[in-house]
């Protein structure tokens, strides 16, 4: 199991560097670069020497320099390694802040819209994907695999609006605007959160609900289920610890592959409820031209998704023994 | 004499392929069929939104601004007086073109590196596969949002991006489905065809049912795709009507004066999706009854799923 993990660590290190590689060329080829933004910031006369910024700056060097110099395999102009290999992500050109600063301040947001819109949509999923299952073909399964279709098709960007709207319109409620911190007021950090979570959770439990219903039915007709059913054992029982464990695997890797679309997904729910979190960001970065702060926002959220693959993977051999990692 | 009787037989109950299928879809399938009236409505709506639209796209009536939906605006007026119905029209111009050009190039794209990665084999299949995967490592909306912004916003740009990054990701299924016919390669290749005959005339019909449902289910995912980019502000720039632009933009200022102005373009949009998938899914399942189980659009993904369970396991 060890030798397993150090070898998918090493296996995903390649893998991250040609990330970074392709995440630092195209932050580049964002139209403007940094002279640009300074000119336009100074308001007077001062007129900028391009050259001179450029030495100081380090941006006269070839390409593939400033490359090494940002993952922090080569030294800075001014000298010392500051690069993503030294935690060091560099100053964003738009705010003036660090970009690890500014993205500490926000990863919070993002990683706690995430895992609770992932909760809600098991926790919506499921149920109703085993109950669709145990009723095939009768009434509460096409009531299930309706609502399945219709968290598929609703735009989460529109249901988003819809929720904000009307409320407002019709009891002038308005979701909290301003960030509540969890341990200063727990409650209304989650009220918070709440809205936006809920959204998030329904635009991806349709997937996970008809993957838990298919694989459920499979399940059901399985031997050792009929065996259990023999033995007149409990229907709970049945269902939970003899099906619903065993379908539980194929269920988890399709939340694996929802992952990269949850990214996207918060990106525009954070958008909607105003939560500054990394997808808010990252849209302030793009609409900067802001090359540090988007390489640097691009590179968390893709190590993030190569951690969570890997973790999910490793989850298999926890749920399901016969699976041993050589 | 029996053999002429039988042959004849089998000639009678044989149709048009498609003939076959839309037969089926409409006996079979109600929801799908009820999907496949939502997709042709989309596409005769897009086709002649000329002809239906009581107003142009982009004219303005200053006088009437943000009005209720009304007998002479039926689902309302915007912030600078053009009529929702028009646009909500318009827009669905823009959702065939953008859903059916990028979900075929995207289907092309998926099509030449699968089947080549799928036939070659070899190093040049780990080399593919390899920046497949470095592919997945980056969030799909982030780099369709970064891609814009380098070639700028605009209906095309929108397309090829989209069209591009789907596609790379979509031809790990293309490339099973050629790993699946391997035995017609290898007959055809003992009789001495071309590469180019092998690939062309052996495997591509062989894989026709897999492309065609990942080109349907390509389509409502590259409408919302669009949708999302432009209520972002990265899809196709004001003044075109689009039903994500719309949502988004001077939409979200003014939603909570004129609520009409986000609830129809999301409605449609909406719609739309629901129809095309059912529309998609009733397609799969008549195709290719072996993928058949309600994994809906992800269909592929839960294949995916079943043969990263089988290499684990």
């Amino acid at each position: 199991m060890r030798t397993y993990i150090i070898k998918r660590l090493l296996f995903a290190l390649p893998t991250l560097i040609v990330v970074s590689f392709i995440v630092f060329w195209l932050a580049r080829l964002l139209p403007g670069d940094y002279i640009d933004v300074l000119e336009s910031a100074s308001t007077g006369d001062v007129r900028i020497d391009r050259a001179m910024v450029e030495k100081n700056l380090g941006l006269d060097a070839p390409a593939i320099v400033q490359y090494a110099r940002w993952m922090g395999f080569a030294p800075q102009p001014g000298g010392g390694f500051k690069g993503l290999f030294q935690g060091n992500f560099g100053t964003s050109w738009w705010r003036g802040d660090t970009v690890a600063k500014m993205i500490g301040k926000s990863w919070p947001i993002t990683i706690e819209l995430g895992v609770l819109g992932l909760i809600i949509s098991q926790l919506i999923a499921l149920p109703i994907g085993v109950y669709s299952a145990l009723r095939q073909d009768k009434i509460g399964d096409y009531l299930g695999r309706s609502f399945a279709i219709l968290a598929i098709s609703l735009p989460s960007f529109w249901v988003g609006s819809m929720v904000i709207i009307f409320p407002s319109i019709w009891w002038g409620y308005m979701p909290p605007i301003m960030h509540i911190r969890f341990i200063e007021d727990p409650i209304g950090n989650l009220k918070m959160f709440v809205a936006p979570a809920a959204i998030l959770g329904m635009a991806m439990c349709g997937l996970t609900m008809r993957m838990t219903r298919t694989m459920m039915l499979e399940v059901l007709r399985q031997d050792y289920v009929r065996t259990a059913w023999a033995k007149g054992l409990r229907e709970r029982v049945i269902i939970v610890r003899h099906a619903l464990k065993n379908a539980l695997m194929p269920v988890m890797t399709v939340v694996g592959i929802q992952v990269p679309i949850l990214v996207g997904g918060m990106v525009i729910i954070e958008e909607i409820f105003n939560l500054s979190g990394m997808g808010r960001l990252t849209i302030g970065a793009l609409l900067n031209r802001d090359e540090p702060l988007t390489s640097g926002l691009v590179m968390v959220f893709s190590v993030a998704l190569v951690f969570i693959n890997l973790a999910i993977d490793l989850a298999y051999s926890f749920l399901d023994p016969t699976i041993r990692y050589e | 004499m029996i053999d002429t009787a039988m042959e004849h037989a089998g000639e009678t109950k044989k149709h048009l392929f498609f003939v076959d299928i839309l037969r089926r879809l409409v006996k079979e399938k109600p929801l799908g069929t009820v999907g496949g009236i939502i997709t042709v409505l989309l596409l005769l709506v897009g086709i002649f939104a000329d002809l239906i639209s009581p107003y142009g796209m982009n004219e303005t009536d200053i006088s009437s601004r943000l009005m209720p939906p009304s007998a002479q605006h039926l689902l309302g007026t915007d912030n600078v007086g053009r009529d929702i119905t028009s646009r909500v029209i318009y827009g669905a111009r823009v959702s065939v073109i953008v859903g059916l050009s990028a979900a075929s190039l995207a289907t092309v794209v998926s099509l030449v590196i699968g089947m080549l990665s799928g036939y070659f084999g070899g190093k040049f299949d780990i080399i593919t596969q390899r920046f497949v995967d470095i592919f997945q490592c980056i969030p799909h909306l982030l780099l369709l949002m970064i891609i814009v912004t380098i070639i700028g916003a605009g209906m095309w740009q929108i397309i090829l991006a989209m069209g591009l990054a789907t596609g790379i990701v979509g031809s790990r299924i293309i490339r099973s489905a050629v790993m699946g016919v391997k035995e017609y390669v290898r007959a055809a290749e003992s009789i001495g065809c071309s590469t180019a005959r092998v690939l062309l005339r052996h495997i591509l019909p062989n894989i026709a049912a897999p492309t065609i449902i990942l080109f349907t289910t390509r389509v409502p995912a590259m409408i919302l795709t669009e949708a999302s980019l432009s209520f972002l502000g990265f899809g196709i720039p004001p003044p075109t009507p689009t039903w994500g632009g719309m949502l988004g933009g001077s939409g979200r200022v003014y939603m909570f004066h004129a609520p009409w102005m986000v609830v129809w373009p999301g409605l449609a949009l909406a719609l739309v999706i629901y129809g095309v998938n059912m529309f998609g899914d009733a397609l799969r399942d008549l195709l290719d009854p072996r993928l058949r189980g309600g994994a809906g659009r992800y269909g592929l993904a839960s294949q995916k799923v079943r043969k990263k369970y089988r290499e684990a396991g």
